[in-house]
């Protein structure tokens, strides 16, 4: 099992502590953070970090930044994971399909390759807009990006598979393209998937903070990431904070991830290229 | 080779179509009534109406997207709801200034990026490959809205290089042009740097495992050849493939640069016209970006075809 | 008798692998006279392509050179700076490889790759060192070699592209080459007209010849002499015929044993029993000992050395008599 051989590895261990750092201060937001995020509190408003009360600090209205920060991690967490199952979902059907039947292949492609054509932030929030600021919302626009990029690598590995001499011998004795596609498209496809998927996570982890950012996110007085970094950039001479701490936690949770997925590849499949897409 | 060409241009033209569809239904998304949208909260149901029948909504569906292919085929993208001039116009204006800054950056992200990548692989696993790759990490977490507004914070605000933002057309003062775009330059092309410098370096990784490497050194060449001549050959055809993402990537970018910035491009109409719901810049531009990504894409493809001997000379 | 080309004394190359350091060759000593063809034999892990490159100073971390010395025309190369061995290589002494398609770059003209040899250690024009090109690819036998030196690796069968692999070890005029594998990856007709070049340019141009084989069959026809390795260490070294007629070592016997003879039917191919041992886990006494038919007690206490046996070398502590009907 390559899960030994995936806790010696100093990448992955690493990202795997940043990554399940955040996980935590997100499940134990009521905890850690005493305080209500969206509770405002205009005599103690600018509060620097350290002070005993508010360990971050306080924003423009007087929130407290922890507590907004933990749960801004549970909004940016929760959508990443749900971009990463509407995408792997997704993507699998379509890259299973595509790459296995050779008729479906160029439909489905250029399909993939028509939504690939957008750049990801621009398809994006005309997506989220239109449909309305909500977390829901931020998600289908995100898997609509993401998916074609998912599809495209499992669609590799089933041409792979489909050419394959194991599978030939398949068909031969009998087996049909059910069987073949769940036992072996799929199987095949799972190391570079979860690779790509791990990187998809960062990657919505970072799209999702600059929707918020333009306002295209989840709506206020929901606390994400983005809108924090929105709402201090007019005080970062008086109040640096208010932007550097949201920055912080996107760079410590995207890090995280992106080491998660450098290891996972250099031993799921070394031979995989470094791909962004 | 030139059935390669061709089969690649039938599918660009194919993808362009998909495109043009996707850009204008992305509206159609909108739940409810985009004439109330538009028209506001505070509209009367006769202004409502009057956007209606002005944004021609109250036509069907294929009625309004056949119309609206016809005109571009005439050049007309639409006239802007907000800005009182044609998509064309606003678009005209704005491209410049977009074009400006994705030169700058990607000279940028080629420059540093295949340099890092490239050495960190020739020195593997020595202090220069773990810094290296280190930036390289940095580059592609660290999330550039917040880059780019810290380094407003530093490099303009705190020690006043640079302007803290607006743009400086080229034919006024050159100079002061590129300084204003320096900052939104390097702020875009981090990202990017990060991720060439990585697979440059997988790449040239990859190269410098084969077998006429060995042979190259054993006929005696100097490292600068096997290296700077063989290798890097082979690693640069393929990259060139990486263009297309890259630049992707860059206008994605862009769309927070200048807002950070203040740069009134492409990035900035768009996702103006996006928050404030104008229809025709939204489609328009969506359009008119993504077909530019079809055309490089191709553009890209096809250079490579010929770069490589194998496709090029192909039986 | 002119002092031999090449001397190895005590070569030993180790390799730092994620089970440990491991000697791949160990203590090996050998010569090559001038003008001599030799046949290096061995199977897969005995060290012979080591060997090889150890020689031309191609290894590299996280192989070294741990100890030893080779001697190549009174020179010593062991520990000299890779500047240095630059030079000699391409030049003095050469090297081909096994599998031509990927040791050609697939994105020059194979005239450039033979002509940018001899610009560099000859220091040759451009146009002289594609002129020079042009005139090797026709003396190993190219057709239309003006022609086909502007071609692509892929745009050439393998038989031709060994064949320009062979023309750009020897466009500076070499007095060594290494032949590492040149023929396996071939069909066996195209096998036959590389070695049939081979030995003409050899004896065209007074060319040492070293060919590493894992084919008794191709040494049997080309070599002079012929040296035998098992897990990195020379066990015979022998003249061609004396070795085929009388092998010394029973690891030679066993390997001829198991060639299929066309005059002879078996009901089985004889096979050495058991396995070459892992590198981490070698005897303590002869290498070759637990597969050996002759095995005796002595024999697994110490590594026999190599003594000489009349003109011939062997690793074996017994006089055995293996000779061949």
């Amino acid at each position: 099992m390559p899960i030994r051989r995936l806790l010696r590895h100093r990448l992955f261990v690493t990202g795997l502590s940043l990554f399940l750092l955040v996980v935590v201060a997100a499940i134990a937001a009521e905890w850690i953070a005493s305080h209500n995020p969206t509770r405002m509190n205009m005599r103690l408003r600018f509060t620097a970090p350290g002070d005993p009360r508010f360990l971050l600090g306080t924003d423009a209205f007087g929130r407290d930044i922890l507590a907004r920060l933990a749960h801004g991690a549970q909004v940016s967490l929760r959508i990443g994971v749900m971009v990463v199952v509407f995408t792997g979902v997704f993507g699998t059907l379509f890259g299973a399909l595509s790459g296995y039947f050779r008729r479906l292949d160029n439909p489905i492609m250029r399909v993939m390759d028509a939504f690939m054509a957008f750049p990801a932030i621009m398809l994006a929030i005309a997506i989220a807009a239109a449909l309305g600021p909500s977390e829901l919302n931020v998600v289908i626009a995100l898997a609509a990006v993401y998916t074609p990029r998912t599809a495209r690598i499992v669609r590799a590995s089933a041409l792979v598979v489909r050419e394959a001499e194991f599978v030939q011998a398949a068909r031969v004795a009998g087996a049909g393209d059910t069987r073949i596609l769940l036992g072996h498209v799929l199987p095949n496809s799972l190391a570079p998937l979860i690779v790509q998927l791990t990187f998809i996570f960062a990657y919505s982890v970072l799209a999702e903070a600059v929707l918020s950012f333009l306002g295209v996110g989840p709506a206020p007085p929901t606390p994400t990431w983005g809108n924090m970094i929105a709402d201090g950039r007019n005080f970062i001479r008086e109040a640096p904070w208010i932007t550097l701490m949201p920055g912080i936690a996107i760079s410590i949770t995207v890090l995280g991830l992106n080491l998660l997925g450098d290891g996972l590849r250099d031993v799921l499949d070394p031979r995989m290229k470094v791909t962004s897409s | 080779m030139t059935r390669y060409i061709i089969h690649r241009l039938a599918s660009a033209v194919l993808v362009v179509f998909l495109v043009t569809i996707i850009s204008f239904s992305v509206m159609s998304l909108v739940p409810g009534d985009p004439a109330s949208v538009v028209a506001g909260a505070n509209a009367t149901p006769d202004e409502i109406e009057a956007i209606r029948v002005q944004l021609g909504l109250h036509l069907p569906y294929h009625v309004r997207l056949v119309d609206w292919v016809l005109g571009l085929f005439q050049g007309d993208l639409g006239r802007s709801i907000l800005l009182q001039r044609s998509v064309a116009e606003a678009v005209a204006e704005r491209l410049p200034v977009t074009i400006a800054l994705s030169i700058y950056a990607m000279t940028l992200t080629l420059a540093l990026g295949v340099s890092l990548g490239v050495l960190a692989a020739v020195r593997q696993n020595s202090w220069v490959d773990q810094l290296c790759m280190t930036v390289a990490l940095l580059g592609v977490s660290l999330p550039n809205v917040w880059l780019a507004i810290l380094f407003v914070m530093f490099f303009s605000v705190y020690l006043g290089w640079f302007p803290t933002g607006g743009y400086v057309p080229f034919e006024q003062d050159a100079f002061r042009a590129l300084v204003a775009l320096t900052l939104p330059a390097i702020a875009l092309a981090l990202t990017q740097i990060g991720l060439l410098a990585r697979m440059a370096r997988s790449s040239m990784l990859e190269v410098l495992r084969q077998d006429y490497v060995q042979t190259a050194r054993a006929k005696g060449l100097p490292r600068w050849s096997v290296v700077g001549k063989h290798a890097l050959k082979n690693v640069m055809i393929p990259l060139v493939t990486v263009f297309g993402i890259i630049l992707s990537l860059s206008l994605s970018g862009t769309v927070v640069i200048e807002t950070v910035f203040s740069l009134p491009g492409m990035g900035r109409l768009i996702v103006n016209a996006i928050q404030r719901r104008d229809y025709p810049v939204i489609q328009g531009g969506l359009l008119l970006t993504a077909s530019a990504l079809v055309m490089v894409n191709l553009a890209v493809d096809l250079l490579y075809a010929w770069l490589d001997p194998r496709v090029r000379y192909a039986d | 008798m002119s002092p031999p080309l090449l001397e190895v004394r005590d070569l030993t190359v180790r390799f730092r692998t994620e089970l440990g350091e491991m000697a791949a060759i160990d203590g090996l000593s050998f010569e090559a006279a001038r003008g001599e063809f030799l046949g290096i034999v061995g199977e897969s892990g005995s060290g012979k392509s080591v060997t090889a490159r150890a020689v031309m100073g191609l290894i590299q971390p996280p192989g070294r050179i741990s100890s030893g010395s080779i001697r190549f025309a009174g020179e010593e190369l062991v520990g000299r700076p890779d500047a240095e061995l630059e030079r000699l290589r391409g030049k003095r002494m050469a090297m081909i490889f096994q599998e031509p398609m990927t040791s050609l770059n697939p994105v020059f003209p194979v005239g450039e790759q033979i002509a940018e040899a001899a610009r560099r250690h000859d220091r040759l024009s451009r146009r002289a060192g594609w002129d020079r090109a042009v005139e090797m690819l026709a003396k190993v036998g190219i057709p239309g070699a003006a022609e086909r030196a502007t071609a692509y690796p892929h745009q050439l069968s393998g038989g031709m592209r060994q064949r320009v692999m062979i023309a750009m070890a020897l466009v500076c005029s070499p007095q060594m080459l290494i032949a590492d594998e040149p023929t396996t990856a071939l069909d066996v007709t195209i096998q036959a007209q590389i070695l049939d070049l081979l030995r003409q340019l050899r004896s065209e141009l007074g060319l040492t010849v070293l060919l590493i084989t894992h084919d008794l069959g191709v040494v049997a026809e080309q070599a002079d002499r012929v040296i035998v390795m098992y897990a990195g260490r020379v066990v015979e070294e022998s003249p061609t015929a004396s070795l085929f007629a009388r092998p010394l070592h029973p690891y030679t016997g066993g390997l001829l044993d198991s060639i299929p003879d066309l005059e002879h039917t078996v009901e089985e191919l004889p096979a050495i029993e058991g396995v070459v041992p892992s590198p981490f886990a070698l005897p303590p006494g002869c290498r070759f000992a637990p597969r050996c038919r002759f095995v005796e007690g002595p024999c697994n206490a110490s590594e026999p050395p190599l003594r000489p046996v009349g003109g011939r070398r062997t690793a074996c502590r017994l006089d055995l008599d293996l000779t061949r009907s």
